[in-house]
């Protein structure tokens, strides 16, 4: 219904904006949410049998992913750009398997917003995978389960509402992204020029009316997934916290 | 043919002291690790199950499990863990819970197994329910049978009555009972219980601040001074029979077993010709020369002495004694012995105070 009310307030280069917005958003949670699933398992891993070295290590790796909570959007991008140059070694590496130039390109803003939104992702299924411990994974072991088979039957029905969870925020805060796309995407149409960014560019433009209703869209879509975030159920309450 | 044996020479850092263990376990029967809480009996348990790291060796029935720089993964040793909270997964039904092991069946083909497991433990009527709505005695049957659907060669129980209260334990140790007598399944059952010990072990492993104190069977154990607890004073002995007549007035059985002695026991609802089993403690019997006529006990069976040995209480002594085809445990007094003038071999009679059905 919003879609139909604003259809005439939205012009052809906002629906594209949207559409690669969405796309975006896409990609990176489903990405994220399988790179997030064996760093968070490794990350929850019962830390009682473990040497003091391998916790440091833990301690380490989830300061990094914690990160872009923290940092400017305009730190990373800055460090993406340089990272992504041409003579760089990622850059070097994205030529020779075929993604061509990272800088300004849709692959870039992927990646990008990978690491932007990885924290968002993997807290939610580390605390998941706490929430449900070591013993059922334990209990299939001794019933003569293999590792892969206790994921997929025990572990990840048991975290289904931290994977819907984790999914949501990443989602979510992926179509939130605007400063690491302006450092790392610019602004080209189709490719890189998302609803944040599109949105500045309306306000610069002082095209307040189509700067409104894409701010409108955004903002309801952001209501309605904290909403349902909150909402869902009670038990969810560890999420929440994080978030 | 490999020797049925269970050996774990092991060692596992814990906090206060190092668990350090060499033992030999028969592969056969219940063999009970025994000791208070603390003492390494759950960490030796999934060290064997490979659920906890440990350095050392582990053998069973000739196969390395653990040594020479091999490491079996816990799936892939022939095992089934009962722990000591119920662990079926909450997320399936107990039916798919049961579904769940029979996938991982080691010796796939034997069908009938698993209604003939749920007739055992009683949990037809659980089916089609979540653990979270069973009560903490049927969640324990259901993993138990559950452990059992992998038809393991070897089934470890961690404490698996140590949350239950009282009268739930005396609702599974039945159940615990038939497993030993109905499965020629080797068990090792980790408890803190001299109860369950002298109940359910054959034989018996103490262990205290990691170290192992006293093994052997369990008549050789109760009369060991180095074993710690009280299981002496829980030491009895199960006898089998079958209800010969019932006096419904005073609500009485009188059950045949291996002796042409009857004994009676209060009964309710039983029937002739019902198949039941009897605890009987070592300190409820008594001995004289004489069967006693005019007594409150009325239970009096013509025995042989096998075996007389010192209790770790210097009080008391400890006397095995041979009823026909039953065995029987008693202690009494020093004193009583000696005025009794007991002998290896002597006839004597041994006198039944009270026998609980189980």
């Amino acid at each position: 219904m919003i879609l139909c009310m604003t259809d005439s307030l939205l012009a052809p280069a906002d629906i594209e904006a949207l559409w690669l917005t969405l796309k975006l958003a896409s990609v990176v949670t489903v990405l994220l949410l399988m790179i997030s699933t064996p760093l968070a398992l490794w990350l929850s891993h019962d830390n009682t049998s473990q040497t003091r070295d391998r916790s440091k290590v833990k301690g380490i790796v989830q300061a990094v992913i914690a990160l872009p909570l923290v940092l400017p959007p305009t730190v990373l991008g800055f460090y993406l750009l340089i990272a992504f140059s041409p003579n760089s070694l990622v850059g070097q590496f994205s030529h020779a398997i075929g993604l061509g130039s990272l800088a300004f390109s849709f692959s870039g803003l992927v990646i990008a917003s990978m690491i932007y939104s990885l924290p968002f992702v993997v807290q939610p299924l580390v605390n998941a995978f706490n929430a449900i411990g070591p013993r059922h994974a334990e209990a299939a072991a001794t019933l003569g389960a293999g590792r892969w088979d206790t994921f997929r039957y025990i572990t990840l029905p048991l975290a289904r509402p931290g994977f819907i969870t984790a999914g949501v925020l990443g989602f979510a805060h992926t179509v939130g992204e605007f400063g690491v796309v302006l450092m790392i995407g610019g602004n080209i149409a189709g490719e890189t020029r998302v609803a944040s960014v599109q949105i500045y560019d309306h306000v610069e433009a002082l095209a307040y009316p189509q700067a409104h209703t894409l701010s409108a869209i955004l903002l309801l879509f952001s209501f309605a997934v904290l909403l349902w975030v909150y909402a869902r159920r009670p038990g969810n309450a560890e999420a929440k916290a994080w978030l | 043919m490999a020797v049925s044996e269970l050996i774990a020479r092991l060692r596992v850092r814990l906090d206060p002291f190092e668990l350090n263990t060499d033992i030999t376990l028969p592969a056969k029967g219940v063999s009970v690790i025994f000791g208070p809480s603390g003492s390494g009996k759950t960490t030796l348990l999934r060290a064997i199950a490979g659920l906890q790291p440990c350095d050392g060796e582990i053998w069973f029935n000739g196969n390395y499990w653990q040594g020479n720089g091999r490491h079996r993964k816990t799936a892939e040793r022939p095992l089934s863990y009962v722990f000591q909270e119920a662990s079926l997964f909450p997320h399936m039904t107990v039916a798919e819970n049961l579904d769940f092991a029979e996938r991982y069946t080691l010796r796939p083909g034997n069908a009938s197994k698993r209604d003939d497991l749920i007739e055992l433990f009683d949990i037809a009527d659980l089916m089609s329910r979540r653990p979270d709505r069973l009560s903490g005695g049927e969640r324990q049957r259901a993993a138990i049978a559950r452990a059992l659907l992998r038809q393991p060669d070897i089934l470890l129980m961690d404490e698996p009555l140590a949350s239950l209260d009282d009268a739930r334990k005396h609702e599974i140790l039945p159940y615990l009972e038939r497993l030993k007598n109905e499965f020629e399944l080797p068990i090792i059952y980790v408890t803190h219980s001299a109860y369950e010990a002298a109940r359910l072990g054959d034989y018996i492993v103490a262990l205290d601040k990691g170290t192992v104190v006293s093994q052997g069977e369990l008549y050789d154990v109760i009369s060991d001074p180095k074993f710690p607890g009280d299981i002496s004073r829980e030491a009895g002995t199960v006898v089998t029979g079958i209800v010969d007549s019932v006096d419904a007035q005073w609500h009485l059985a009188q059950i045949r077993t291996g002796s042409s002695a009857l004994i009676t026991v209060p009964a309710n609802n039983l029937n002739p010709g019902d198949a039941v089993r009897l605890w009987i403690r070592a300190s409820d019997i008594s001995l004289s020369h004489e069967p006693l006529k005019e007594n409150s006990i009325s239970n009096s069976l013509p025995c042989q002495i096998e075996d007389i040995r010192h209790d770790p209480n210097p009080a008391l002594m400890i006397v095995k004694l041979r009823a026909e085809k039953i065995e029987l445990i008693t202690r009494i007094t020093r004193q009583s012995a000696s005025h009794l003038g007991l002998e290896p071999q002597m006839h004597i009679y041994a006198h039944i105070k009270t026998a609980a059905l189980i």
